[in-house]
């Protein structure tokens, strides 16, 4: 069998890498975020997407194709979901992509996904990322194909031609019956990122798969994607209010406590 | 006349919270500016209770679309309403809360109509110069504030989470025009059927509205003093809340995390106790009022947010605390007890 045959049920999944913390560097009275030397890590929905994704292939054949949009180092980030049990990678990079906004983003992914073959039978993503943290691609991504959508999942089932999912919305805990295709996003609730398997490393880098797609490889034009194909522009970034900063005490506890217990009475909570 | 500015309440979060009569105060101002009008859209099944509300927290208008098909979210047809809509009167902004459903209505429509959207705005501005709508939203964790802008699309939309905004004066005497607005085609096909729902427990719903919060990190868990922090909690009335590693240790469930991927708090009052004040944790807690940091070590980001800082052992200090603030307690009902 050709290494990244699909067989079995398709699901694919879209992950995003972020920043594992965000450092500002002000540079000539512009903030930027500090890239260079900090480490990246695969967004904390979306890994609780792919071990959704993991659970469901333990139970059947299913084939699990990760997406990311992303610089090349993104690559990274999909050999991390491939050593942890997905099948193959796909990484969707062209100078063009950067500066999208959540509109442009879900253009990229849609056109992407719709060129997969087989088609996937379910699409998950993680429900926000943790840099951007607007929710909104998941749901745009399901305008544009068309498919339902379910969000907020908090655990899943496939039964025949049907996802059972669960999940916590608004003041709701919901049980939904989803027809197939379906798009899904995930929110990790209980969820602790387990750890990279060892021995699959060698393998997330020698027998599977990553492909890269540029703009040619998903059909949209320059001016579809990046800042032309965006509606919102970020006119200046400004820091958020002044640090609160206020007293710090240090002496013992007795006096901590009155402290406290005056700060109470004065916002009339005691 | 510009178009109007819009709050959609997407009616599922009436009885939740208020956040559409809190964006129509926001809304009022920016139509002040652009020398238009105000306007609520509702969507339910039977609205009458709040259209009276939102007309008398300032609604200048109100479009009502309802009947059975729309008595809960359905967001292909929730998006299809608000379309139709915009087509017909071509609003200038619209503004919903950052809920589970405003979110997905607002991403969806904002897809649909090729426009631009950004989320959990802090706070909203009209240039003078452009007459554009500034939206001050969070970048990167919150230490970042973007102006977004959307120069060349209309409608600019824009989602502020419950809690931003204050609400108009409740005025009984306003008065507004109602539009009711055609049936939409209820045919529309979600690809999917509710099979079960509850109403998630009472407890995991209080802490977003808590007037008090009390909240642990990493340093409780480790340094043995959780059930003191619960018991502060309880002699105070407050909600407990917390950090992930509390979560991943099974110390609290998710639904009490704080921070950027769990609640934001917005307490007159929060106590925090071992956070370390990391990013994550420190944007959902920046809208509290008065904060009051407990942790061992001087340089912890979180004094930084605080407005008092305590340095010490919570072990030293919370048993202290919890008795004096529980003799507090008992002197208050004793005089209140003795007129």
């Amino acid at each position: 069998m050709m290494a990244g045959e699909v067989r079995g049920m398709h699901l694919a999944l879209c992950i995003k890498q972020v920043p594992q913390k965000a450092e500002v560097i002000a540079e000539e009275g512009r903030y930027t975020l500090a890239r260079q030397g900090v480490p990246s890590q695969i967004n904390f929905h979306d890994l609780a997407a792919l071990e959704m994704a993991l659970k469901l292939k333990r139970g059947f054949p299913l084939h699990v194709t990760v997406l990311t949009m992303g610089p090349p180092s993104a690559e990274e980030a999909l050999r991390e979901a491939l050593a942890l049990g997905a099948d193959k990678g796909i990484l969707i990079t062209h100078q063009a992509l950067s500066g999208s906004d959540t509109l442009a983003t879900s253009r990229v992914l849609a056109a992407a996904l719709r060129r997969l073959r087989p088609s996937p039978s379910v699409v998950l993503f993680g429900a926000r990322s943790s840099d951007s943290d607007t929710g909104h691609v998941p749901p745009q991504v399901a305008e544009d194909l068309h498919l339902p959508f379910v969000s907020c999942a908090t655990n899943m089932e496939v039964s025949g031609q049907e996802l059972l999912v669960w999940r916590r919305f608004g003041r709701w805990i919901q049980t939904l019956r989803v027809k197939l295709p379906a798009l899904v996003s995930v929110l990790g609730m209980d969820f602790k990122p387990r750890q990279v398997n060892i021995r699959e490393i060698p393998l997330a880098f020698e027998e599977k798969e990553v492909l890269v797609w540029g703009l040619k490889e998903i059909g949209l034009k320059e001016e579809e994607v990046g800042l032309q194909g965006s509606a919102t522009r970020v006119r200046r970034i400004r820091l958020s209010d002044e640090k609160r900063r206020g007293q710090l005490f240090k002496g013992p506890p007795q006096g901590a406590v009155r402290l406290i217990l005056r700060a109470l009475e004065d916002k009339g909570v005691l | 006349m510009k178009g109007e500015v819009w709050v959609v309440d997407e009616g599922a979060s009436f009885g939740e919270n208020r956040v559409a009569l809190e964006l129509l105060s926001k809304g009022r101002e920016l139509a002040r500016k652009l020398g238009t009008r105000c306007c609520a859209v509702v969507l339910g099944c039977d609205t009458r209770e709040e259209v009276m509300e939102l007309i008398a927290h300032g609604a200048e208008m109100v479009y009502v679309a309802q009947g059975p098909h729309l008595s809960q979210f359905r967001p292909r047809v929730y998006t299809e309403v608000v379309c139709r809509l915009v087509h017909e009167f071509q609003p200038e902004i619209i503004l919903l809360g950052a809920t589970d459903t405003g979110r997905e209505l607002a991403a969806r429509v904002a897809k649909r109509l090729e426009t631009g959207l950004s989320a959990d705005c802090l706070d909203l501005e009209i240039d003078e110069e452009t007459g554009n709508l500034v939206q001050l939203a969070p970048a990167f964790g919150g230490r970042l504030l973007a102006e977004v802008i959307c120069p060349e699309r209309r409608p600019q939309m824009a989602t502020v989470r419950p809690g931003t905004f204050p609400q108009l004066p409740y005025d009984p005497e306003a008065t507004a025009p109602v539009l009711y607005l055609d049936a939409v085609d209820a045919e529309l096909e979600e690809g999917w059927e509710i099979v079960a729902m509850e109403v998630a427990p009472e407890e995991d719903r209080e802490l977003e509205s808590a007037s008090v919060v009390v909240s642990a990190g990493a340093g409780v868990a480790e340094g043995g003093a959780f059930h003191l922090v619960v018991e502060l909690a309880r002699a105070l009335g407050a909600q407990l809340g917390g950090t992930r590693p509390l979560v991943q240790r099974g110390l609290l469930p998710q639904e009490r995390m704080i921070g950027q991927t769990g609640r934001a708090v917005r307490p007159k009052v929060l106590i925090t106790v071992g956070t370390s004040g990391a990013l994550q944790y420190a944007t959902g807690i920046r809208g509290s009022e008065f904060i009051i940091a407990i942790d061992k070590n001087p340089t912890a980001p979180i004094f930084d947010e605080a407005d008092l800082g305590i340095l010490g052992d919570a072990n030293d200090i919370l048993p202290r605390l919890v008795s004096a603030i529980s003799s507090v307690r008992r002197e208050n009902d004793l005089e209140a007890a003795h007129g």
